[in-house]
C-alpha cells in the first residue's frame, strides 16, 4: 500500500519534471494524495510542495537576519532570497522526522536550523581558507595565547543569538584551544576554538565557537544540544503534528 | 538477497553459547564455572510467548508485573497498550531492550514481590549465593523467567550444552548457578562424582575405556561395538556427521542411525590413508561435496559425493562449479572465483602469488617485486596490491615487468621501519552480486626495512605558500640535514637545511621556498626532499627520499554527483522500482534539482527531459558519470554518493558475467588526475571532499580512496584543518547486504515503529548532512535500528540482516577515511 502511494506519487513527480506551471502540478499531486488519504489504512507522509518550501525559506531567512543582526555580522541586511547562495528546505518528512528545517547560505554564513526546529548554527563556508591566509600574517609566538578575550567574544556571540550560556557553563567544561600552525609548535594563529563538552577533551562539543580574535570574525557558532538553545522552534517538533491528513505548511509557525 | 526482516522469536539471542558435541575428553579436568561474561549475554532475552507476556503486563495483576511494567518506557508502553495480538516486531524488540535493561540493574528481587512465584532450585541456589556483577545480572534473568515461565526463553536450554561426548576420566568442577544441558554422554568414571550432575537418563557409564585405535586422522578410532557406538543423541545426519566416522577401517556413519557417542573422524580412503575419501574421485572430498554432512545431495548448494558432473554441462567438472566460487578447495589462499579468474588448478596448491624481489639501485626508497603471472592477463582481471603486516601498504604499484609478468613497486618509506610481513592481495576488477570472498592471498615473507625516515601522506605539505617538511624517526634522538631538489634536475640541490636535530623522534621543518641563494623563489611544481639522519640512541645512519608534489590547499566544496548501478531491473529501472525512486528522492535531498539547484548542483542529476536519479544501466552511463565527476568548470565535483555493487577496483551492476555498466577507481583516479604512485609520490589534481561509496568492500584496500584523492587523517584535525580542509571517504570493509527487495526500501505502513526503510535512511541521512550535522552523527543514526526497519549493515545491526537458514554474516564494518566530525561546510569540533 505504502509502496503504490509512493509509486502514484512519484508518477506525478515525474511528469513535474520541467513544468509550465508548477502550483498545477503540486496542486495536483497533493489532490491525489488527499485523494488516497479517505480511505488510507496508514497515515502518509506529508506533502512537500512550493507553497510550503516558500513558507519554510521565510522562517529561514527570518531566522537568519535576526541573528546577522543580532551578532552584528558582515552581512547586507536584510537577507532576501536574491541575496543566497544556496538554500536547503526539507522536506515536510523529513523535517518532522530529523527535527530539522534546513539552511540558507549567503556569500558570508550559513545559517541552520538544525536541532529541534531551532536555528543552531551559524557557519562560516570558507574559514579554512580564510585561516590559511590568516597564518601568513597572524603566526604569533605562543606566549601571546590568551583564553580570556575568546571566552567573552565567543559568550556574547552565544548569548545574542539566545543561546543559554548559564547552562552550559553550568552543565559542561569549557576547552579553549587556538589553531596551532602546522609543524610550528612554537605558534599559532590566534583563531579559537571555544567548547563546551560533556567528558573528555577530545569529546564532541555541546556548543563551540571558532573564532578570529584580532579581527573578531565570527568563523562558526554551534549548538549541538538544542536544551541549550533558548530561540523558540519553527515548527512543531511533536511528529504526531506533522503526519497527518492535513497541509504540513499548518506544522510551521511563522 | 531476500533478506528475512522477522526477528526469530525463538532465537536464543546470546552471545556465549557454548556447546561441546560429540568430543572426547581425556584424563583432564573440566572446571564448569562460567566467567561472568559466558553466561550472561549482553543481548536480548528471547521472548517465546508474546501475547501471554504482553497480556500479563499490561494486566499488572502480580506484583513481579507491577513492578515490571513500572520500569518499562513510554514508548513501550505505549507499544503494549496498542498491543492487538499476533506478531509485533517492534514490540518484541523494545520489550526485550527493557528487560535487558532491567537485568542489567540492580536485584529485582523481593520476598515479597516474588512470594507467588515459584522458583527454581538454581534460582534458589544462585539466590543463596547473594550474588553481585554479572551474576547478579544472570539472578535478574532467572527470576524473570521464573516469574514468566514460557514466555521468555529460559537461559539454561541455549548455554553450555553438553551431548554426545565422551568423558574419559575427566574431573569436573560445577557451578550451582550454572545449570547445564547435558545427556548422552559417556563417561569413565574416576570416582561417583566425575560426571556432570545431574545424572542425565541416557548417560552410558562404563567400568573401562574402550580400545583405541590409531589411524592416520588420530589416535582415538573405536570398534563399531559397545554401549557407544549409536547411542548420541541425534542421528548422524542432524549431527552433520555423514561424512565421518569412528571406525579403523573408514566405514562411514549411516546418516539415518543415531550417531556415536565421542570423537569422529573424517572418513579417508582407507584405514592407512589420510586422503578423505573421494567417492566419485572428482578430487574433492566427500566430506566437502556434502558440506553440512547430512548425507544428502542439497541442490544449489553442495555438489554430488557420487557423480564429478553435478551439472549437466560436460565442461562443468564439480571443481569449477560456482558453488565453490567462495571455496578454497585446495587451500591455497585463492577460492575457486580465484582461481578460475586466474586460469589456475582448483584443486592443486598452485598460488602464483609469490614475491620474489627484484634489487635494483632503488633501494630502500624503492623496493620492487615480482610475482609469476602475465601482467596482461591480470589486468583483464584485476589487480595486485600489496600488505603489510596485514594492512593496505601506503604507496604501492601494479605494473608490467619485463618479460611480461607482473611487478610490484612498493615505497616503504611510507611504513615503520624494521620487520615487516609481506603478502600480495589480489582483487577482482567486478564482483557478482552475492560475492562473499573477493580477493586472493599469497604467502606471507618478511622484510627488513633499514629505513631511518618514515613519511606520510597526511603531512606531506608543499603549495604556493611554502612546504613542510615532516619524518618520524625510529628513535627519539637524532641530528639530520635535509636536501631539497627540483624534480626537475635532481642533480642540484636547491635548498639545504643544515645541523638540525630532534629529541621527540620528529623532524619537522618550514620551507619558504627561497632557495639558498636566498633570492629565488621556487616555482617548480614537484621537489624531491632527502632526508639524511644519524640516529643517536642506537647509532645508525641513512638517507631517505620523498617526492613531494605541489598539492590543492584546501579541497573547496562544489558540486554533487549521485549514482547507483544494480542487477536487479525491477528495482533499479525507471520509473517505478523502489530503489529507482528513492534515489530520486535521495537527489531531491541532496540537489534539488526541481527546485533550481538550491545548494548543490550537478550536471550528471540534471533533471534534463526527465528526472535522473542517477542510474547508471550501460558502460556508456558510467562513461558520463565519469565525465561529470572529473568536471572541473567553477569549483568541480567534489562529493560523490554511489550506491550498488562495489570492490576495491570498480563499480558495477553486479550482473554475473560481464557487467553491462561498471567503472573502475583506475579510471576514475586518471580522469581526476589523482595519483599515489611509490616512485612519484603523491598527486592530487582533482581531490574530493565527501565520498560515500556504499557497496561492497569499497574500502578494503586505499584503490578509491587515492582515486578520489582524499587524505587519511592520522594525526588529528588540527594538522588537516591547516592544510587541505577536511575531506572524509565512507566504504565498506567487506560484502554486505544491500536491500534487494522494494519492502526493504520502502517505509513499513503508519504506525509501525520504526517504519522507516532502506530509502528513507539514506535521505534522512543526506538530509543530516546537509543541515551540517557531522558526518559521524549522519552515520550512527544511519545505523541506528530504532530509528529505521532498515539500517545500514553494520555488525550490530546483525539480526536484522539475517537470512533465514544461511548462517553467512552480511554485516560488515563501514570504514571512514579523513575526518570522521567533517560537516557540509566545515568540521564540528
Amino acid at each position: 500500500m505504502d509502496y503504490t502511494i509512493r509509486g502514484r506519487s512519484m508518477k506525478i513527480f515525474k511528469m513535474r519534471s520541467r513544468p509550465p506551471n508548477r502550483i498545477w502540478f503540486f496542486s495536483l499531486a497533493i489532490l491525489s494524495l488527499l485523494t488516497q488519504f479517505a480511505d488510507a489504512q496508514f497515515l502518509p507522509d506529508p506533502p512537500d510542495s512550493e507553497t510550503y518550501r516558500k513558507a519554510a525559506l521565510d522562517l529561514l531567512l527570518r531566522e537568519a537576519n535576526q541573528v546577522a543582526s543580532a551578532l552584528q555580522l558582515p552581512e547586507k541586511l536584510p537577507i532576501t532570497e536574491q541575496d543566497l547562495r544556496g538554500k536547503f528546505i526539507c522536506s515536510p518528512k523529513i523535517a518532522c522526522n530529523i527535527q530539522a528545517i534546513g539552511t540558507v547560505t549567503t556569500s558570508n554564513y550559513v545559517y541552520c536550523v538544525s536541532r529541534d526546529n531551532k536555528l543552531s548554527y551559524v557557519i562560516d563556508p570558507h574559514q579554512e581558507e580564510k585561516l590559511r591566509v590568516w597564518e601568513k600574517s597572524y603566526s604569533w609566538l605562543t606566549n601571546r595565547q590568551e583564553k580570556i578575550g575568546p571566552y567573552l567574544l565567543a559568550t556574547q556571540w552565544l548569548r545574542q543569538a539566545s543561546m543559554d550560556v548559564d547552562a552550559l557553563n553550568r552543565d559542561c567544561l569549557l576547552v579553549i584551544q587556538p589553531e596551532w600552525i602546522y609543524g610550528r609548535e612554537d605558534r599559532f594563529i590566534p583563531a579559537y576554538s571555544v567548547r563546551w563538552i560533556n567528558g573528555q577533551p577530545d569529546d564532541a562539543s555541546v556548543a563551540s565557537v571558532r573564532l578570529f580574535l584580532p579581527t573578531k570574525t565570527l568563523m562558526q557558532l554551534r549548538v549541538e544540544d538544542p536544551k541549550y538553545i533558548l530561540r523558540p522552534p519553527l515548527a512543531s517538533t511533536n511528529p504526531a503534528d506533522w503526519i497527518s491528513p492535513t497541509n504540513a505548511l499548518y506544522r510551521l509557525r511563522p | 538477497m531476500d533478506l528475512n526482516p522477522a526477528l526469530d522469536p525463538a532465537s536464543p539471542s546470546v552471545a556465549f553459547d557454548f556447546k561441546a558435541q560429540n568430543s572426547l575428553f581425556r584424563e583432564c579436568a573440566l572446571r564448569l564455572v562460567p566467567t561472568p561474561e559466558a553466561t550472561i549475554h549482553p543481548y536480548l532475552p528471547g521472548i517465546l510467548n508474546l501475547p501471554h507476556l504482553a497480556a500479563t503486563l499490561s494486566a499488572q495483576a502480580d506484583p513481579v508485573s507491577v513492578y515490571i511494567y513500572g520500569r518499562l518506557s513510554t514508548h513501550t508502553k505505549t507499544l503494549l497498550a496498542n498491543y492487538a495480538g499476533g506478531y509485533d516486531l517492534d514490540l518484541q524488540w523494545e520489550l526485550a531492550l527493557d528487560l535487558s535493561t532491567i537485568i542489567m540493574g540492580p536485584s529485582i528481587y523481593d520476598a515479597n514481590r516474588f512470594a507467588g512465584v515459584t522458583l527454581r532450585q538454581e534460582t534458589l541456589d544462585l539466590l543463596a549465593l547473594n550474588p553481585t556483577g554479572l551474576y547478579l545480572e544472570r539472578l535478574n534473568r532467572m527470576l524473570l523467567e521464573d516469574a514468566y515461565s514460557g514466555d521468555l526463553l529460559p537461559l539454561s536450554s541455549s548455554l553450555w550444552v553438553f551431548k554426545d561426548n565422551f568423558f574419559d576420566k575427566v574431573a569436573f568442577e560445577q557451578y550451582p548457578g550454572a545449570p547445564l544441558d547435558h545427556d548422552y554422554n559417556g563417561y569413565v568414571l574416576l570416582d561417583e562424582t566425575d560426571r556432570l550432575s545431574p545424572a542425565a537418563a541416557n548417560d552410558r557409564v562404563l567400568t573401562s575405556a574402550p580400545t583405541y585405535y590409531i589411524c592416520p586422522l588420530g589416535s582415538y578410532y573405536r570398534a563399531p561395538s559397545g554401549p557407544l557406538f549409536q547411542t548420541g543423541s541425534r542421528t548422524a545426519a542432524e549431527a552433520g556427521l555423514a561424512q565421518y566416522t569412528i571406525q579403523p577401517y573408514q566405514t562411514k556413519n549411516n546418516a539415518g542411525s543415531p550417531v556415536s557417542i565421542g570423537l569422529h573422524y573424517v572418513a579417508t580412503a582407507s584405514y592407512s590413508s589420510a586422503q578423505p575419501k573421494d567417492t566419485d574421485s572428482d578430487g574433492i572430498p566427500d566430506y566437502v561435496e556434502d558440506a553440512n554432512g547430512d548425507g544428502q545431495w542439497d541442490e544449489g548448494f553442495e555438489t554430488k559425493i557420487n557423480a564429478a558432473y553435478t551439472t549437466t554441462d560436460p565442461m562443468t567438472n564439480d571443481s569449477v562449479n560456482p558453488i565453490y566460487d567462495d571455496v578454497d578447495l585446495d587451500g591455497d589462499g585463492m577460492v575457486g572465483r580465484i582461481e578460475k579468474a586466474l586460469g589456475t588448478n582448483p584443486l592443486l596448491p598452485d598460488n602464483p602469488l609469490v614475491l620474489t624481489q627484484l634489487v635494483t639501485s632503488d633501494e630502500p626508497d624503492i623496493v620492487r617485486f615480482t610475482l609469476p603471472i602475465n601482467y596482461t592477463a591480470l589486468s583483464q582481471v584485476g589487480a595486485i596490491s600489496l600488505c603489510a603486516d596485514g594492512h593496505s601498504v601506503t604507496l604501492d604499484k601494479c605494473d608490467a615487468a619485463t618479460g611480461g609478468n607482473t611487478l610490484l613497486i612498493w615505497n616503504p618509506t611510507y611504513e615503520p621501519p624494521g620487520q615487516r610481513f609481506l603478502n600480495p592481495v589480489l582483487v577482482l576488477h567486478e564482483l557478482p552480486a552475492n560475492a562473499k570472498v573477493i580477493s586472493g592471498v599469497g604467502p606471507i615473507g618478511a622484510y627488513f626495512s633499514a629505513n631511518v625516515a618514515q613519511f606520510s601522506t597526511a603531512h606531506a605539505q608543499f603549495d604556493d605558500n611554502g612546504a613542510f617538511l615532516y619524518a618520524r624517526l625510529p628513535q627519539l634522538n637524532a641530528t639530520y640535514s635535509i636536501d631539497i631538489y627540483d624534480a626537475e634536475d635532481p642533480e642540484r640541490p636547491i635548498k639545504t637545511i643544515t645541523s638540525g636535530s630532534t629529541s621527540d623522534g620528529t623532524i619537522q621543518e618550514n620551507w619558504d621556498l627561497i632557495e639558498d641563494d636566498e633570492t629565488t623563489v621556487f616555482s617548480g611544481e614537484k621537489i624531491l626532499v632527502a632526508f639524511n639522519v644519524s640516529l643517536l640512541d642506537k647509532p645508525a645512519s641513512g638517507r631517505n627520499v620523498q617526492a613531494v608534489n605541489k598539492g590543492t590547499v584546501v579541497v573547496p566544496d562544489g558540486r554533487f554527483d549521485v549514482a547507483f548501478m544494480w542487477h536487479d531491473y525491477a528495482l533499479a529501472q525507471p520509473h517505478y522500482g523502489a530503489m529507482w525512486i528513492h534515489m530520486q528522492l535521495t537527489v531531491d535531498t541532496l540537489i534539488a534539482p526541481y527546485f533550481g539547484y538550491d545548494n548543490y548542483q550537478s550536471y550528471f542529476n540534471d533533471y534534463g527531459l526527465t528526472p535522473k536519479p542517477g542510474y547508471v544501466q550501460t558502460r556508456q552511463n558510467a562513461l558520463s558519470l565519469l565525465n561529470d565527476l572529473a568536471n572541473s568548470a567553477g569549483t568541480g565535483t567534489r562529493n560523490f554518493y554511489f550506491m550498488g555493487h562495489g570492490s576495491p577496483l570498480a563499480l558495477s551492476d553486479g550482473l554475473p558475467g560481464p557487467s553491462n555498466a561498471y567503472l573502475r577507481s583506475s579510471e576514475v583516479a586518471a580522469s581526476l588526475g589523482n595519483s599515489f604512485d611509490p616512485v612519484d609520490g603523491i598527486k592530487t589534481t582533482h581531490p574530493y571532499r565527501f565520498v560515500f561509496i556504499n557497496g561492497c568492500v569499497s574500502a578494503l584496500t586505499k584503490h578509491w580512496v587515492r582515486a578520489f584523492g582524499i587524505f587519511p587523517w592520522d594525526d588529528g584535525p588540527i594538522q588537516q584543518l591547516t592544510y587541505r580542509g577536511p575531506q572524509a571517504f565512507v566504504g565498506w570493509r567487506k560484502p554486505v547486504a544491500g536491500p534487494d527487495q522494494a519492502s526493504e526500501w520502502n517505509d513499513l505502513p503508519f504506525p509501525a515503529s520504526p517504519r522507516k526503510g532502506y530509502g528513507s535512511m539514506i535521505q534522512e541521512f543526506y538530509a543530516r548532512w546537509m543541515t551540517e550535522r557531522p558526518l559521524i552523527e549522519c552515520l550512527e543514526r544511519a545505523t541506528d535500528p530504532t530509528e529505521y526497519v532498515w539500517p545500514l549493515p553494520v555488525p550490530s545491526n546483525k539480526k536484522r540482516y539475517t537470512k533465514t537458514g544461511d548462517p553467512t554474516d552480511y554485516t560488515g564494518q563501514i570504514w571512514v577515511v579523513g575526518n570522521e566530525w567533517i560537516t557540509r561546510s566545515g568540521v564540528a569540533p
